[in-house]
């Protein structure tokens, strides 16, 4: 039991008489980078408001470095760095400021917290505008502050609630590769999302959320054995390839869409197709340059597990 | 000692106090209490030379300003705006949910933000009252000795002020968990204070009930320290007085303090 960073059972929470999050039992290795996934509504931001302490369960208990939530919350926080979904911050103050006071009450001394909000708006990209005021601050850099603010301290777990949400693409890109880069450190980071592909580039684990309750949790590679039966094909002569493969017994459906072919498969024999297009391809001398899968084994999950071909 | 500004207590009171003071709220809230000594500098009147003439017209101004103007209505309203702000900003704002996410006691954050509210406002009436009390040698003609022999009659009256704004900051403080909008919650605030005050002296059926406003209560504290002026007919005992109203403070605080380890925040 040890081992789990995060560990909620049966956490529920009802605002009134509307169930946001029902029976949610949460668990968080040591060391893994956690995808809270689920769309607009499902429960995410609640469920991460009560693991912050900003909101009481109705009931159920939620341990944190095995800790209780409520109860120790003041000791678990020295380990948490958190980063709300909105860009809430002390408006009135210069970011140099705020991330020092941050600092400061984490228990830091002067000097240090000095030290740690040089060193991190440098890291997050808002040095030049360290003595601006927050309120003068695009919605992109506050959230890039507020991610500065997770990390003073160096936590050990790090909980980040759509911390891409106002960012722009190379924002988005700069990100991911930062917090690849703090994984790698050994932290633990728990993300929610509702953009599938950043949770595929940065996460090992998964959660899936839906109407406040947990779908599937593990991790990725364990979850990703849904095979695909829809797979992109591109190589030198298409055309060839096409009338070959188009009255196979394992090809359902198969056409050429922006210059890619598409194959649908028939799952019962797709074992031949993986076997008979390569070796047509090599016996033709064909140049192969793309066999994949359609969609990512993630978003197999979801349109499994969701019943419907949503992503964004 | 330096353990001591590492605290969250420490923290969150000093960077709460530098916030105030240097917000365009304060500045404004200090033209309104400091019109008054102004308004004195212009006008002097002595009677004749003197260290006593100086302090019987320091007691009798104060005796005036403090129920009617400083600790009057307006002072009240000044003290509620300001305290009403300290929690019900960081809950419509959401900015509290940074601090829970810190490893900060919710008492802690009530009592920094208290002080530093009180201390703000101890600023913000203590400088009106400094300049009277240092212009006034200049016009009775004392030298520093006044500064001295008056030092007394000031210290008394910031103290009496600081109790019975203390005592609204608690109870705007209270009412600021529940109703968590800045100005809402002022309002509300006021109309309590309204209540309890112009209207509970009209019910016939209590005895004496004017003897519990905070105008009447507070030359009933100054009794404790003015002698050059007649305040014999406010009946009460000073340190009575004070310690009823630490009581009522504490007694506002704790509920504050109750009600927001048990609340949401879901902004």
């Amino acid at each position: 039991m040890a081992d789990y960073i995060i560990e909620t059972r049966e956490l529920t929470k009802f605002f009134g008489k509307r169930n946001v999050v029902y029976h949610l039992d949460l668990r968080v290795p040591k060391g893994v980078v956690y995808g809270f996934l689920g769309p607009n509504g499902a429960g995410k931001t609640t469920t991460i408001k009560m693991l912050t302490g900003a909101l009481k369960p109705t009931y159920g208990d939620t341990r944190i470095f095995s800790m209780e939530m409520p109860r120790e919350r003041v000791e678990i926080m020295r380990k948490v760095g958190y980063m709300p979904e909105r860009p809430i911050a002390y408006e009135d103050m210069t970011i140099f400021e705020f991330l020092t006071y941050m600092g400061r009450l984490l228990g830091l001394s002067k000097v240090e917290a000095v030290r740690q909000a040089r060193e991190l708006m440098a890291y997050t990209g808002v040095g030049r505008h360290a003595f601006n005021r927050i309120k003068e601050l695009s919605s992109g850099q506050r959230q890039r502050v507020l991610f500065a603010t997770a990390l003073l301290g160096n936590p050990e777990l790090l909980i980040l609630d759509e911390p891409t949400s106002n960012l722009d693409p190379l924002g988005r890109m700069e990100f991911i590769g930062k917090v690849l880069e703090l994984a790698k450190g050994g932290k633990t980071i728990f993300l929610s999302s509702h953009i599938v592909s950043e949770i595929e580039r940065t996460c090992n684990y998964v959660g899936l959320i839906k109407d406040g309750q947990l779908i599937e949790q593990g991790r990725v590679r364990d979850l990703a054995r849904v095979e695909g039966t829809d797979y992109d094909v591109l190589v030198s002569d298409n055309e060839k390839l096409l009338a070959f493969l188009r009255d196979k017994v394992y090809v359902r459906e198969a056409w050429e869409e922006e210059g890619i072919l598409r194959v649908k498969l028939d799952e019962r024999f797709a074992e031949e197709f993986f076997i008979e297009a390569p070796a047509f391809i090599a016996s033709e001398k064909l140049a192969l340059r793309l066999f994949k899968p359609h969609t990512s084994p993630l978003e197999r999950i979801l349109m499994k597990r969701f019943n419907v071909g949503w992503k964004e | 000692m330096n353990a001591f500004f590492e605290t969250g207590f420490w923290v969150v009171f000093e960077s709460e106090l530098r916030r105030i003071l240097r917000s365009r709220r304060f500045k404004i809230l200090f033209v309104v209490t400091l019109f008054p000594s102004l308004i004195y500098l212009l006008s002097p009147n002595p009677a004749g030379d003197g260290i006593n003439p100086m302090l019987k017209a320091f007691e009798a101004m104060m005796l005036n300003l403090l129920p009617n103007y400083w600790l009057g209505i307006i002072g009240q309203l000044i003290a509620i705006i300001l305290m009403c702000d300290l929690l019900a900003s960081e809950m419509e704002g959401g900015t509290i949910r940074l601090l829970l996410a810190k490893p900060l006691r919710l008492s802690t954050l009530i009592a920094s933000k208290f002080l530093a509210g009180i201390s703000a406002l101890a600023v913000l009436f203590g400088v009106p009252y400094a300049t009277v009390w240092l212009y006034n040698p200049v016009v009775y003609k004392t030298g520093l000795d006044g500064l001295w022999k008056g030092l007394p009659d000031l210290l008394l009256v910031l103290g009496v002020s600081v109790l019975i704004l203390a005592l609204l900051g608690a109870l705007s403080m209270f009412i600021s968990v529940i109703i968590n909008r800045p100005l809402y919650a002022s309002l509300a605030t006021f109309g309590v204070v309204f209540i309890l005050q112009f209207l509970v002296p009209q019910i016939p059926y209590l005895q004496n009930a004017e003897r519990y406003t905070l105008t009447y209560q507070t030359a009933v504290l100054l009794k404790a320290g003015f002698d050059k002026v007649n305040i014999s007919s406010f009946v009460g005992v000073p340190s009575h007085s004070a310690i009823a109203l630490v009581a009522l403070t504490t007694a506002m605080l704790l509920p504050a303090w109750a009600i927001l380890v048990r609340r949401d925040f879901p902004d």
